[in-house]
Parts: structure tokens; sequence; C-alpha cells
């Protein structure tokens, strides 16, 4: 459908409208009208993916000032998603333009990943790791090699003849206009032989849609290199946002073990080696790094530059500073590490350093500041020159022309933390740790540097660009996000749901078949009788629900351990006789044929069910829509393990700079990680799914409170305390009430058609309708 | 509905309860369902079990009571006299067995798959209903329906003919089919409780050897499925076997294995740790083989995998090994033990429930697995009776699909193309793109997909099977048979579900309401036929008006002649001609009729066929009537055609009513 919104007209690839999608898409143009940031909370199920994107290409295509659509996503499957959601609308836009002179407006969007998702080079993408992908490629691709390469073409030097298709192709190697998911570039890729990684990261700038990462625009190492040459006008949209607090702090997170170091040892020697050998051999080079440091160049662009005669300088990236732009000193290096010997040593005191900080047997707990002080007590290095340790090691390692990076992780590493230690003094908490408190009997000695507040990774993100859309199903309370984030948004909305028929069904089990409370809290979970009720419970869910069937666990620990106790039991054998079984596991690949072979299971119609784990990968992006999943079953409330140092440190810090309590936010936390696991199975209204919170603690008001309003408005009050054999009753008159086809004389009132959305917007003149839209926002 | 056609055989006073709150009632027993009726519905609900859904009947000794244990809960009931408990108990039993056999010849649900008959079962049908014939050649072979809409009208007819001849297509099986335990929780084992256990490990030597008996002697679907399930088994059996060792050592040293196995998980399970991995020398080198293979495998699987499942390729955007927090609130610090723990009771899950979805051939559309079917050929011949010829015909047939699977691979490494296929990637775009079905009024969302389940055992049975069979397996046995025809009309089924796939909701319901009935139950004829014959003459008086207007006194002459004799002045021939006219208009009409109201497009195309074949049968009608103007043969054959073309007139008036109201309708879209 086509229609009017305030004056946009907008494309919508279907032929109806939710009203709560058309409200969504008023707030997010009144947030680009005003230039201004927006938080948007909208339940799962109403489509937030296909209305973002509609609306902002809509807006694109008015506005043509308007800069790229930014989309970041959590998971590349989410990713995956987007882009054929993308695809589907572009589709459909075409039919309005088939009169207009030069056809529809075309537009790029591709996605982007690592090399490791990306790479066709026969040899190097069959690397196991991100890690060694990345190094391989680099090795190949490494301007110096290049170089080498093209003046002794007897040496035999090896390269990527992908990336010299690239370059060769000059000018010429490009997309054209369309929607490229990871494979369509690599399709794309393997005709024109062609790199799809260096192809795509060329073409982003072009782009008018780019879906990628929260990495790639919220970690500092990673942004510098891809993200910096965005303009300001950009719209960025953080997608599934309700953890984006997360990703910010481990953003800025680095950890320190011993093996860390012996690395960070091991590469010192080889980094002081090659400072050696080239002494001997081309001293010139040394005492030209050494006069740019003098100069107070910024090292990296200016070596490439000459390298490379003038080539974009995009071949060769390190990962960039891990500290913020804005914080970076520009200064020149001071002079004590100036000569490339003195500052091999002055790592080599900094590691020695540490690996006295790391010999603890309790633990130690540290500002950033204290830390400074003690180091320069010790070993009297002070924190500017530590600041410097990232930019002068990436320097080096340019001048020396090593280009197996993996190798030099542990170097990394270490300068890594010496920057950001030496950059924010607030934030930030050093812990360390002889032991993980959950197994005491396994020493494992850490410093952690850990990122205390969110809002220090994302600030750059909210400063530089134009309209950041923060969106997500679950976001309540949502007036905490704006605080912990620190931003002020010009829209705040959280919108309801319309609903013809009671496609979500919410229950609380609170009992088993035999009247005992069910809970995984700590001091019930092992017992038999617990998990002997849970394991009936699910068996007689697989016998009444058909199709697919979704069953979460706090973790994955609770997990083997529940599923091996069933094992015993001889439940797990009676499941199996009902449905077949799937468990996600750490191995990602297994997990993905487990999902694939579920998926398969569901659509021949025989049912399967899936064990996953809250948090885990499959929660944070598969869903389990329309057969996929008819029931999801929530084992317990997902806490975090709440005695964690880090936990705790954070917590402190919320307490001290937002005044949240240390229990609300446990419990906010665990409830929207339920909130966020049960609402996988529906995706559409005319979706369904029986939603089971099998805990007695979820019946408690301090825990129902913070479940999100759209799973709260149908949660009725005698669904509330359920035992197992009530609960199978309600399954059944759900599953057979909402297995009825569905019936569209809900037009009109949880749908609107063209005409009416079009009538809508006549009726309201569009300086009421802002009215009315702030109205909202004030409340 | 069905409960009609199940008469009351028991009708006895009874409470429901014992003691105060027993609740005054009636019990009826039928030959599938108790029912109990409270007198006062008001003071309790009626309850309704099924027979076959009795676990246990337990009757108290002298009092007048009885409790009817179901997996839903008791029924606790009262009699007034011991005697009427009596009775009840005996009916119960009686029906009891019968229920089963009962349940497997009622016709399956709307789910169940269309059959049908090869050609030799429609030859056999055709010789007993020669009519049929008559319908089906002047219908299918003129290529006016297709053979699946023939059959489709004729279901409970076809499944009831079938189930005579034997042949059993469908009706031997059972309506639900519960799945395959898995080879690793099958397996004789020690159960939860502590006492049991010891008694278990105390018998093991003899548990051992009577479960290596059976496993050797009886059941070679089992041996397949251990074989299948842990192919270190398999490939340790094919390497010691004969030589290094007997049948019984090799299969006591696997059952040992099995009970450690067992021990060390449930040490695990309850402790949390990993644990040793300490196997036995006889599988461990194989297993380690295996390992390397299986990663090969997997790494080929993942390249045909919907991208929005792919959870491997997030690890690429994860942070690398030092960055994010390690030791937070969420992480798992005992995971990455349990990650090298490879002997993990999720792998082995995962594992049966991967070999159970392999082993459904049509299940799997993709290029790969598309040639299971000669698998099953090249199985077949493999011969032999015993364990070890099961062992290697099992790795005959998965050094075929090796092959086949290492062919794929390198077809892929040469290829240009990523190794999916365009229908995959389109399925996975449209099932990405189109979540929001109901904003859409697109019908191509709206066709349903069929069901298409096949009986796990029919996988491990079947090789099973094939293997213990005879030397003389070459000619095609009737098992053979069996899977060829299966194979079909599986095929068949396809095409005729993707046509039908789009029957509007109504319809669905319907067909699920009318699938309730039992045809054989209802009374056949439903009412005496001289009284409806009778009926039929009385009611048909006042029409002759017309004929008579029409024809004249030869039509009058003609009326005077009683029914029966009116014929007499026709030839046979041609009256055997109007009979199979009159057959093929009926089925014409039956299919037409079937097509309204016109939903979808396909429903559209269909009545739209239909109605100009009706056209035409309408004029063939017509001619007929035509034809020895004046004579009394005209006026019987008249009156035999006429309401016919009756029939067809109102049909198409429908037809044209329903076509311009969907144009309209597509028009306001």
């Amino acid at each position: 459908m086509r229609f009017q919104l305030e004056g946009l007209t907008v494309y919508f690839p279907y032929q109806f409208i939710y009203p709560e999608q058309y409200q969504y898409m008023l707030e997010l143009k009144h947030a680009l009208d005003a230039k201004g940031h927006c938080l948007l909370e909208m339940p799962t199920g109403t489509g937030k993916t296909i209305t973002l994107l509609s609306l902002i290409t809509s807006y694109q295509l008015a506005h043509p000032e308007t800069g790229k659509l930014i989309y970041c996503t959590r998971t590349v499957p989410e990713m995956e998603k987007v882009l054929a959601e993308l695809k589907e609308l572009m589709e459909y836009r075409q039919r309005y333009f088939q009169d207009t002179a030069g056809g529809a407006p075309k537009i790029l969007a591709l996605g982007l990943s690592s090399r490791k998702n990306l790479c066709i080079h026969p040899m190097v993408s069959e690397e196991g790791t991100r890690e060694s992908v990345d190094a391989r490629c680099m090795k190949l691709t490494a301007p110096w090699v290049r170089e080498r390469a093209g003046k002794e073409p007897d040496h035999d030097i090896e390269t990527c003849a992908l990336y010299e298709g690239l370059e060769g192709a000059g000018p010429e190697g490009r997309l054209d206009a369309g929607v490229y998911t990871l494979h369509d570039l690599r399709v794309w890729g393997r005709k024109h032989q062609w790199c799809p990684y260096f192809l795509a990261r060329r073409m982003i700038a072009y782009a008018n849609v780019v879906v990628y990462n929260y990495q790639y625009m919220l970690d500092p190492k990673v942004s510098q290199m891809v993200s910096r040459e965005f303009e300001r006008e950009c719209v960025v949209v953080f997608d599934e946002a309700h953890n984006i607090d997360n990703v910010c702090i481990e953003a800025l997170s680095v950890n320190i073990r011993s093996q860390t170091l012996d690395a960070a040892t091991r590469n010192i020697g080889s980094l002081k080696r090659e400072i050696e050998r080239v002494k001997r051999t081309d001293e010139g080079r040394l005492r030209q790094e050494y006069q740019r440091l003098v100069q107070g160049l910024q090292a990296q662009g200016v070596l490439q530059e000459d390298a490379r005669g003038g080539g974009d300088g995009d071949a060769q990236q390190w990962l960039a500073n891990p500290a913020l732009p804005e914080d970076i000193v520009r200064e020149a290096v001071p002079g004590n590490i100036r000569r490339a010997e003195h500052f091999v040593a002055f790592l080599q005191r900094f590691v020695a350093y540490l690996r006295t900080r790391l010999a603890v047997d309790q633990v130690v707990s540290d500002t950033p500041t204290s830390f400074l002080a003690s180091l320069q007590q010790a070993v009297a290095i002070e924190g500017k020159t530590l600041r410097f340790c990232y930019d002068r090691l990436a320097s080096l390692m340019k001048t020396l022309e090593i280009t197996a990076s993996d190798d030099f992780h542990g170097v990394h590493l270490v300068a890594d933390f010496a920057t950001l230690v030496g950059t924010y003094s607030r934030g930030f908490a050093i812990i360390t740790e002889p032991y993980d408190d959950r197994l005491p009997s396994v020493p494992d000695p850490i410093i952690q540097l850990s990122c205390l507040d969110a809002s220090l990774a994302v600030r750059p993100v909210f400063a530089k660009y134009q309209t950041v859309v923060i969106t997500s199903g679950t976001l309540s309370p949502i007036d905490l996000y704006p605080r912990i984030l620190n931003f002020s948004p010009v829209c705040i909305a959280s919108l309801n749901m319309t609903l013809t028929r009671d496609c979500l069904c919410p229950v609380v089990l609170t009992r088993g078949g035999d009247q005992l409370p069910v809970s995984t809290k700590f001091d019930m979970r092992s017992d038999p009788q617990v998990i002997r009720n849970y394991g009936r419970m699910l068996v007689d869910l697989a016998a009444t629900v058909p199709d697919g069937v979704v069953a979460f666990f706090v973790s994955y620990s609770y997990m083997d351990q529940i599923v091996s106790r069933w094992n015993d039991m001889g439940i797990l054998q009676e499941l199996m006789a009902h449905k077949l079984v799937f468990i996600e596991t750490q191995d990602v690949v297994e997990t993905t044929l487990a999902l694939d072979n579920f998926r398969r299971a569901c659509d021949c119609g025989r049912g399967a069910v899936f064990f996953s784990v809250a948090r885990g990968k499959v929660a944070e992006g598969i869903d389990f829509d329309r057969h996929y999943g008819r029931c999801v079953v929530m084992f317990g409330v997902p806490y975090q393990y709440t005695l964690s140092r880090i936990l705790r440190a954070r917590l402190e810090y919320l307490r001290e700079t937002f005044q949240i309590k240390e229990n609300d936010y446990l419990a906010f936390d665990a409830v929207r990680q339920a909130a966020q696991c049960v609402g996988r199975v529906i995706r559409s209204k005319a979706d369904y799914g029986l939603m089971v919170l099998a805990d007695k603690r979820y019946q408690r008001h301090d825990k129902r409170d913070k479940l999100p309003a759209w799973i709260t408005q149908h949660l009725k009050d005698s669904h509330l305390n359920l035992s197992t054999d009530m609960l199978l009753c309600i399954a059944r008159d759900f599953m057979r009430s909402m297995a009825q086809p569905y019936d569209r004389a809900a037009v009109g009132r949880s749908l609107l058609s063209e005409a009416a959305v079009n009538a809508l917007d006549t009726a309201a003149p569009s300086a009421e309708a802002v009215g009315l839209a702030d109205m909202q926002t004030d409340g | 509905m069905a409960e009609s056609s199940d008469p009351v055989l028991f009708t006895k006073r009874a409470q429901r309860g014992t003691g105060q709150n027993a609740v005054d009632g009636v019990c009826l027993i039928t030959r599938t369902k108790v029912r109990w009726e409270p007198s006062d519905p008001s003071k309790a609900q009626a309850a309704v079990l099924e027979i076959s859904a009795i676990t246990r009947t337990q009757q108290a000794p002298g009092k007048p009571f009885i409790k009817l244990d179901t997996a839903t809960g008791p029924l606790v009931l009262g009699f007034t006299t011991v005697s009427d408990r009596d009775d009840a108990v005996d009916l119960l039993k009686q029906s009891k067995p019968a229920a089963p056999l009962k349940a497997a010849t009622a016709s399956p649900g709307g789910g169940d798959k269309l059959l049908v008959p090869s050609a030799v079962q429609a030859a056999a049908l055709f010789q007993e209903d020669r009519d049929l014939e008559s319908v089906y050649k002047s219908l299918v072979v003129a290529g006016i329906l297709s053979e699946q809409e023939f059959w489709r009208t004729r279901q409970s007819q076809l499944r009831d003919a079938l189930a005579r001849a034997g042949s059993g297509v469908g009706g031997q099986r059972s309506k639900q089919r519960v799945g395959l335990p898995s080879a690793m929780l099958a397996d004789v084992k020690p159960s939860a409780d502590g006492q049991t256990e010891k008694v278990h490990f105390t018998l093991t030597p003899q548990s051992i050897q009577q479960a290596s008996i059976a496993a050797c002697s009886c059941i070679p679907s089992r041996l397949v499925q251990i074989f299948v399930e842990r192919p270190e088994v398999h490939r340790a059996y094919l390497a010691h076997v004969p030589r290094s060792m007997d049948e019984k050592a090799f299969w006591t040293r696997y059952f040992k294995q099995q009970y450690k196995r067992m021990a060390q998980r449930r040490r695990q399970g309850l402790t949390g740790d990993g644990g040793d991995d300490d196997e036995d020398e006889l599988f461990a080198p194989f297993r380690k083989q295996l390992r390397e293979q299986e990663a090969a495998q997997a790494k080929l699987a993942m390249g045909r995998v919907d991208p929005t499942v792919n959870v491997a390729a997030d690890d690429g955007e994860r942070l690398g090994g030092g960055f994010g927090a390690l030791r937070d609130g969420t992480s798992d610090p005992g995971g990455p033990q349990r990650r090298t723990a490879l002997d993990s009771i999720a792998k082995d899950v995962n594992r049966h429930a991967a070999v159970v979805l392999e082993g459904a051939p049509e299940g799997l559309a993709d290029l790969d697995m598309a040639g299971d079917g000669s698998e099953q050929q090249q199985q077949q011949q493999q011969q032999g009776r015993d364990t070890s010829s099961i062992a290697v015909a099992l790795a005959a047939q998965q050094k075929a699909a090796a092959a086949k699977t290492a062919a794929a691979a390198s077809a892929a490494a040469a290829g240009d193309e990523d190794s999916v296929s365009p229908e995959r990637l389109r399925e996975w775009q449209e099932r990405a793109a189109s979540a929001l079905e109901d904003l859409t009024l697109d019908e191509r969302h709206k066709q349903y997909t069929p069901l298409n389940i096949t009986d796990p055992r029919s996988y491990f049975d079947s090789t099973a099977a094939a293997m213990a069979e005879g030397p003389e397996g070459k000619q095609p046995t009737q098992q053979q048979q069996q899977q060829q025809q299966q194979q079909q009309q599986q095929q068949q089924f396809k095409g005729a579900a993707a046509q039908s796939a789009a029957s509007a909701d109504a319809a669905s319901a319907l067909l699920a309401a009318l699938d309730a009935i039992q045809p054989l139950a209802l009374p056949n004829p439903p009412c005496d036929p001289d009284l409806a014959s009778a009926v039929v003459l009385e009611l048909s008086q006042d029409r002759d008006e017309e004929l008579i207007r029409e024809f004249g006194p030869v039509a009058a002459a003609a009326l005077q002649l009683p029914p029966q004799d009116r014929t007499h002045g026709v030839q046979l021939l041609l009256l055997e001609h109007l009979r199979a006219e009159a057959l093929k208009t009926n089925e014409l009409l039956r299919h037409f009729w079937a097509c309204m109201p016109l939903l979808s497009a396909i429903r559209a195309e269909k009545a739209a066929n239909l109605a100009r074949h009706l056209q035409e049968q309408r004029g063939l009608l017509a001619s007929h009537m035509r034809h020895h103007p004046g004579s009394s043969q005209q006026v019987h054959v008249t009156m035999m055609l006429r309401p016919l073309a009756h029939a067809i007139d109102a049909a198409l008036a429908r037809y044209e009513r329903e076509a311009e109201e969907r144009q309209r309708q597509q028009q306001k879209l």
C-alpha cells in the first residue's frame, strides 16, 4: 500500500497495516523531522523491522538530504532477516513507479560482516576462527606484501587474486543497485572474481542502507575503522536494543590472563629480534619512524600513504584505538617511548608489573586512579605514557611490516589495556581474581578491566549522528534507558498491541502435577521432585501442543544438569516418543545444525522440542514463529550470577550514579530476558503461542510488574497460579480455539486498509496530529 | 456426530466419587466410550473416557465401586448394585481389545494422506464396481479430472475397499504414532532410584548376555539403530567381529561400556563438572576418526543451512578473545570444560533426532538427500540374515551416501555458486519476508503446506527388513512394492496437495467435520427403498402436466404405464449409454459443487473447467432429448434426463453468480 503520513508518501509492502505500526511511523517521522534521537518500544509480533525500513526508506526518498540508514542488529541471522524484508519492500515499491520515467528509484543496501563470513578465497575461508581468517587475509593483502610481490615477481610472493581483481577493476569494481545479503555478496564476488569483503567495505560509502552488527557502531576498535566516514545526517537504528547497555560495556572491557601475559612476553621477544634485524638491514626505516613521532604525526595513515602511493587506506587495518575518538589526545608521542628499543623495554616492564598484579590469592578491586598510582610507584610508568601505548605499538608493527596479527594478539591486548587505563579515570573498575567463584578449585587468575558505564561507548554515536533510534519489544521500564545511556530523546513512546483475538496466552505455572511448588531458586533447583515435575510438565505439553515447542533454561549448566537427570528418570525417553528433541550446545555448528533440523521436523509436521538457554545465542537471535513455536516454556527466572564481582561493581555504580536499587536492577534484567525468550514465538497477529513461565516466583508482584505491558495485559488472574493439570486444560483449550482459521473480519479494528489510513491522515490535519503525538510523548 | 453411530450398550445409575462427595448420575457405556452424566448438571460436569485410554480398571471387592485410571486422571463410579458393576466391567473387558482394531479400521482424520490406488488395486475396484469404471473412464481417462481429484471424493470408499482387500495401505496404521526412543535411551539401563540400580549392577553379566543375545537374534531394527546412532560401534564391529573377537564378546564389551558411560554421566550430572572421558579402547580409535569426518560433514551441511538460523555465522562478529566481560553474571565458567567433554547427552539426543529425520526420505527436500530411493534398492540387494550382514550392508549404504555427499562437495567447490539450490534460497527469502501474513491479501501465503510425516520406524524397520530378507530378494518383494507404491503415492499426493492447498478455511473445517462421520456406521440404505420409490412417484405426479403440454398425447399415453415399465420401449443399449451419461454428469456435478464457493484461484480455475464440461454435457443431454421427435421414446428419455439437465442449469447459474462476485471482489482489491 502507499499512503500519506503527514505529507510524506510511505510505501508499505502489505495491503493492510496495524494501527500501532502507523503510530510507530508517526513517532519515527517526528523524530526524523526534529533531527533528534528517539526511543520506541513496540511489542514483539507487530512487525517493527518492516515498519522501520518502510518509513525510513520512504523518508529518504522524499528527503534526499537524509543520509544513510545504518541498521544495527545483534546477530547475523537477524541481519539476514532485515535484508530479506528490505528486499521484499523494494520489490513491492517498484509497482508504484512503473509509469515514472526512469523506473523506480534504486537503492543500494548491503550487509557487512566479518571476513570470516564473507571470504571466498579457497584457502583463507577454510580457516577456523575469525582471528585466523583476518590474519591470513592480511598476510595476502597487506600493502607491503603487495608492493613486494609487484617489485619482485620472481620471488613467488603469495597474494589474493580476488583482492587484486577488485583493485585491478578500479572504479569499475562496484555493486549495482539492489539489496545484497551476505550470500548475494559472495555470489557477486564469485561472479566477478572480486573480494566480497573489501567490495562491501568500499561500497558502504555509497550505500543507502547498511546493515551490520552493533559492534561496528559501538566498539571504538571497529567503528573507527568501518564507520568513520559516515556523514552526520545518517539515521542509526539499534534494533532489539534491550541489551544495548551490555554491548556497550563489553565493547570497552578487557581481560588479561596469565596466558595473555606469556604470549605478550613472547611477542615482545620477537619484536626485539625484529628490531635488531631491521637495524642491521634497513636502519633508515626505524629512523624515519622516529622522525615522524618526533614531529607528532599520528603514525598510521602517513606511513600507509607512502607505501601505497596514495591508494585508499582500507587494506591495512589493525584494530583501531580501543579508546573513543574524542578521548584520544592529539599530541606527540612522549619522548620515552619514541625509540623502538625504548618502547619495547617499556612494554616489558609493564608486562612484568601486570604479572606481579596477577599473582594474587584473593580478589583485589581497584579504580583506574589507584592502579595508576601503584604503577607509578612500582615501575615508574605514568598514565600519560600508557595512553599512547596502543598507537605506538601500531606504528611499530607497521614499521617492522609484521602481518601475523593473530600471533601478536597478546601484546595487542596488553597495549589496549594500557591505553584504556591511561585514558579513563571514571566509569571503570579493575578487578583481579585468583579464580572464578563458581569454580574455586580451578586456579585461573585474571585481571579484568571492566567498563561500568554504558553511556561511554554509545556517547560518540549520539554525538555524531543526527538521529539515533533505539527500539525493541522489551524496553520497560522505558525511562531507565535514557538514564543509563545518558541521552535525551525527542520521542519516547511505548506502543500497545491491538488484538482481535487473544493470540498470546501467558501463564504462570507455580506447582507441578503433585501440587508441590516448582522453582529454579538455588535451594530448590536440584530437588528431584522439582526436576521431575518440570519434566512431566514438558512431556504432557509435548503430547498436547502440536508442532514446535521451545523450552528455555536459566543457564547451560542448569540445562545440562536437568537433561541428565531427565535421562536418568526416563523422562527424556518419554519426551522423544512425542516429539523429536533438539538441544542447544555451546558448539555453534552443532547448534545451527540442530536448529536447521528442528525447522525441518516442524516443516514436515512431525513437531519437535528445542531446548535452549536464556541469554544464549538462540534466545538472542532466532525466532520460533508460526509452527516453529506454538508453545514456549521458560523454566525458572534467568537471573545472572549475582555474586560476580563485575556485576557487583556495576550494580554499585548504578546505585551511586542513577540511584537504581540492586535488587530492582537484577529482577529487571532477569525478567527482560524471560520476556525476550517467551516473545520469540510471536511474529504477527495471525500467529499464536502459549507462554509458560514455570516458576513460582513469577507470581510475585516484583517480578510481574517488570514484565512488559504486552504480556501483563494478557496475563489473566486465573492463570497466575497454575499446576500442571490446569495448565494442560488451558493449553488444550487455547490450541483448539487458536487453530481456527484467522478471521479477516478484524479489518478495521486491528488492521487498517489503504483507504482507512489515508482517511486517517486527511481527517487529522497535520498540526493536530503533531499536537497529539506531543501529548503522548509527554505522557 | 460420531457418537450417534456409537450405540449405547449399557445404562445404569451410578454415583461419581464415593462417600459424601458422591454425585448422582448415570453411567453410559458405548463401544468406545464410558460416559458419566450427572442427574443435576449444576452439581458436576459430565465425564467422557475413551475405553482405549483406560490404563487400569480397579474394582472394590464386595462393593459396587469401580475406578478407571487414565492418563488424565481416575474416574471413580459407584453403582447401585455389585451386579451392575460387574456388567460394566464385563462390557469394558469386551470393548477393550476391540478398540485398537476399530481405531485401525476407522477412517483416519483429515491429516492423513490421500489414498490413490495403484493400477492393480484400481483394476480390482473396477472389477467390483463397473459404474465406477465407466465414470473413471469418461472423466479421468478423458482428461477432465485428474487422478487425485477423482479419488479424493471417494476416500472412505477406497479405504474400506483397500482394507477389505487386505493390502492395507492406510488401514493398518493407527492414527497417532509415537516416536522412537533413541539407542542411547533404549538400552538396558538402571532405573532412577538407588536400590534398583544396585540390583542392576550386580545382575550386569546376565543382562548383558540376555541383551546381547536379544540384540543378535531378534531385533535387527534395534541393531541398525545402534549402528546408525553410534557409528564408532559400527566401525569397531566391522573391524573386529569375525576376526579378533566373537559376536558375544563384542556386545559384552559394548554393553559394559554403555554402563560405564551411564555411570559417568550420572556423576557428571550430579556434580556438574566434566569428568574425564575414559573410553573403551575398542571404540576410541574409531571415535577419533569419526570426529574428523563428522567435522567435515558438518562443515558441508553448514553451507546448506538457512542463514536466518545460522548462529555459527555470528561467531565471526563476537568480540575477540580477551575483550568483553569474562566473568560477569551471565558468563558460564564451566562451559569450556563441558564443551571438551564431547560425550554429552545433548550430542546423543541431537544425533538421534537427526538420524530419525534423515530417515524420513521425503522430509528432506534438498538435493543431496534425494537419492534415498536408490539407496534402499542398494540395501535390498545386500542380502543376509545376521548382524554382520546388517553391519556390512549398512556400511555399503553409508559409503554410497558418503560418495554422493563427497561428489556434492567437490561440485560445490568447483562450481561458482554456494552449495545452495536456488529453490532453497527462495524459500528462505520467502519465509523471512512473509512474517506478517495477516497483513497481506496475497493468496500465496494462504496455501497450506501438507503434512509430511513418515513413521520413523519405517526407516529402521525397512533397512533391517531389507537386509534380513532371503537370497531370492531380487524379485520385487511385497515390501518393495509397498515402498514403491508409497513413493508413488507421495508423489501424487504432492501434486494433489499443491492443487488443493488453496482450499478455504471453512471448507477444511467442514471436511474435518465430515471426516468424523463413519460412513460404515450409517444405516444403509437410509430408508426403506419401496417406501422411497412410492414417495418419489407420488411427488413426481404433478410434474407430468408439463410433459403433456410439451409432447401432447404421446406423453399422456406414456405416462399411463407404471414407472417400472416405462423403459420398455427404449433400446437396452441406449439405456445403458444414458445411464453412463447420467453417472458421468453426477460425478461432474459432485466435483463442481465441491468447488463452491470460489474462495481461491485454484478453485475458480477448477470450477471454470468443470463448468465448461458441464456445458458440453448439457448439450449432449439436450441432443438425446431431441432424438426421435414425437415418439414415446423421446418422452421417456426426456423424463429420465430432464432432472439432470435442470441440475446442470442450476449449477451453471450458480457458477455465473459466483464468478461475477469473485471478479467484483478482485477489482475492489
